[in-house]
């Protein structure tokens, strides 16, 4: 019995130290929502607010999560992180009521059944609303993120982002599927 | 090297009927680890790892357009996307060797003293294709119709040997994984409820010859049936966690039997509880650990065919145990391509621990080999 043990504590002690002498490889696969924060940033990007809340230099650029924040540490990757010498800074809001000023703010599914009365806070304020529910776009969001082929997609209402005073590069749009 | 009913290749025992020796095949196991691990951890590992950041925000948009959102992948995540299926073919042999009472080796002989015929040897096979569908990202279902072949082999007090054999699809399962916290895209944990149902689509009337073949066919005992008899569920809940390069799990599981069959028994509930961990390697290669424990009680009734002073097998008193198992495993997995979302893993082990309501054949070792695809 304690010959037996013995070596079934050697097979194990082999297995585990040739299993942690091996190097984590990167992953060419990525969790959703490490790729949906990368498209938050990538936004920022290709996205022109008027000049005025970007007139200072030292402006950071705000991207925040309204509702129950999916993100988990996703979001932790792009913090701190800047585009054009302004840094990313992201901020969460439990509820429409908490809302403060945000360049991208990004719409939980938790939210869905307010987002009629989001889209009216919204209103008038440059926002680049980036949601994950069917029908974000046709009740006033600018772009929705969904899934398609195990691949995140996105499309993009370009009457609503005219509204909000927003002017989105020909590259996001090319990118994206347009929806008037 | 010796020949006849066995033989000996540098001092390791053969067997030219059921089954390998133990030392064989734990040697084997170990190899096979070892040389997999050594393949993959080469150079080239680091240099693939260098063609693209593992920071996503330094892609374009383009390529974040051609990202693959982790889902199933060398982990595994025991429940799927809406709208994927997945095919599956398990196989599984386990043997048995020598008997036991409680957690004592008894011989043969001493099963002799009180029983007219002892059991020996026996060799399960079960072929199991499985097709699992999601209609939501929360809700998996599943359905698997095993095909099992049984051999057991039996020595008389008067030293005649004889063989057993039955084969035929078992009873068939289908089960409802519901998660009731977490998400499977999201992770890191989740919560799944089972809820399963088998099918008496088994037989429980499978007959073969005796020691004496000219008596003709007897029913036989119960270990040799392919199936229960009756409807049996299987509630459980399983926890699931993962993370960066590591998955990990505890499952519980248990069978209730329902009423009684045709011949007027019911076997006994089990329970099942496991654990398992998974560390991934590369992409494509993961290796797994698992302990299982298992209960499973004695049979309630009796089968008025067979006579329980000829052989333990036939006791419906003396049919329960408990086992816990220790299992190594390797899993396969094609993250593109053609074949792209097909996984092969193999996975063997040995049990750590028996009590058995005896005398009952031991478990001595399984092995697991399966394909899946998921699209």
């Amino acid at each position: 019995m304690a010959r037996k043990a013995f070596n079934l504590i050697v097979m194990i002690a082999a297995f585990v130290v040739a299993s942690s002498t091996t190097n984590a490889y990167a992953q060419l696969q990525a969790r959703e929502y490490e790729v949906k924060a990368a498209f938050l940033y990538n936004f920022a990007k290709f996205v022109e607010w008027p000049a005025k809340p970007l007139a200072d230099t030292s402006a950071t650029i705000i991207i925040g999560v309204l509702g129950e924040d999916p993100f988990g540490g996703a979001l932790e990757t792009i913090k701190g992180k800047t585009i054009e010498g302004r840094q990313v800074v992201t901020k969460r809001f439990k509820t429409v009521r908490d809302l403060e000023f945000s360049h991208i703010l990004f719409i939980s599914s938790s939210e869905k059944e307010h987002l009629a009365e989001i889209m009216k806070t919204l209103k008038g304020m440059n926002v680049l609303t980036v949601g994950e529910t069917e029908r974000f776009v046709e009740v006033g969001g600018i772009i929705n993120l969904y899934i398609e082929s195990n691949k995140v997609r996105f499309e993009i209402n370009v009457d609503n982002a005219e509204r909000a005073g927003l002017r989105l590069s020909s590259r996001l749009l090319n990118v994206a599927k347009v929806v008037k | 090297m010796r020949l006849g009913s066995g033989f000996r290749v540098l001092n390791v025992r053969f067997s030219t009927s059921f089954g390998r020796s133990f030392t064989v095949v734990r040697i084997v196991i170990c190899a096979l680890l070892l040389g997999f691990v050594a393949i993959v951890s080469g150079p080239r590992d680091l240099a693939r790892a260098q063609e693209r950041p593992a920071d996503l925000t330094e892609l374009t948009l383009e390529e974040l357009l051609e990202i693959e959102v982790l889902s199933i992948d060398v982990l595994g995540t025991h429940t799927h996307l809406a709208g994927q299926w997945m095919l599956t073919y398990k196989y599984m042999f386990m043997w048995m060797d020598g008997n036991r009472d409680g957690t004592d080796r008894i011989s043969h002989r001493k099963v002799h003293e009180k029983f007219d015929m002892a059991p020996t040897e026996m060799a399960m096979e079960m072929h199991m294709p499985m097709v699992m569908y999601a209609p939501t990202d929360d809700l998996t279902l599943h359905a698997m119709l095993p095909y099992i072949r049984k051999s057991m082999k039996h020595i008389t007090r008067d030293g005649v040997r004889f063989s057993e054999r039955t084969e035929g699809i078992g009873d068939l399962k289908v089960e409802a994984l519901y998660t009731l916290y977490g998400n499977v895209r999201r992770g890191p944990h989740r919560f799944i409820l089972d809820a399963g149902l088998s099918f008496p689509t088994g037989s429980i009337g499978e007959k073969d010859f005796g020691p004496d073949r000219s008596m003709g066919k007897f029913r036989l005992e119960y270990p040799m049936q392919l199936g229960s008899g009756t409807f049996d569920l299987h509630p459980g809940i399983t926890y699931l966690g993962q993370a960066e390069n590591w998955a990990w799990g505890a499952e519980v599981i248990p069978t209730i039997r329902t009423g009684k069959n045709e011949h007027g028994y019911r076997l006994g509930n089990q329970y099942f509880l496991g654990a398992r961990l998974v560390r991934k390697l590369t992409d494509w290669l993961s290796t797994s650990v698992r302990i299982n424990g298992q209960i499973w009680a004695n049979i309630h009734g009796r089968d008025r065919a067979l006579n329980p002073a000829e052989e333990p097998t036939k006791d419906p008193n003396i049919q329960g145990g408990k086992r816990v198992d220790l299992l190594l495993g390797i899993n396969l997995y094609v993250p593109k391509g053609v074949l792209k979302g097909q996984r092969l893993a193999i996975e063997g082990g040995l049990p750590i621990y028996q009590l058995l309501d005896g005398p009952q054949l031991q478990t001595r070792w399984q092995l697991t080999a399966g394909w899946q695809w998921v699209f």
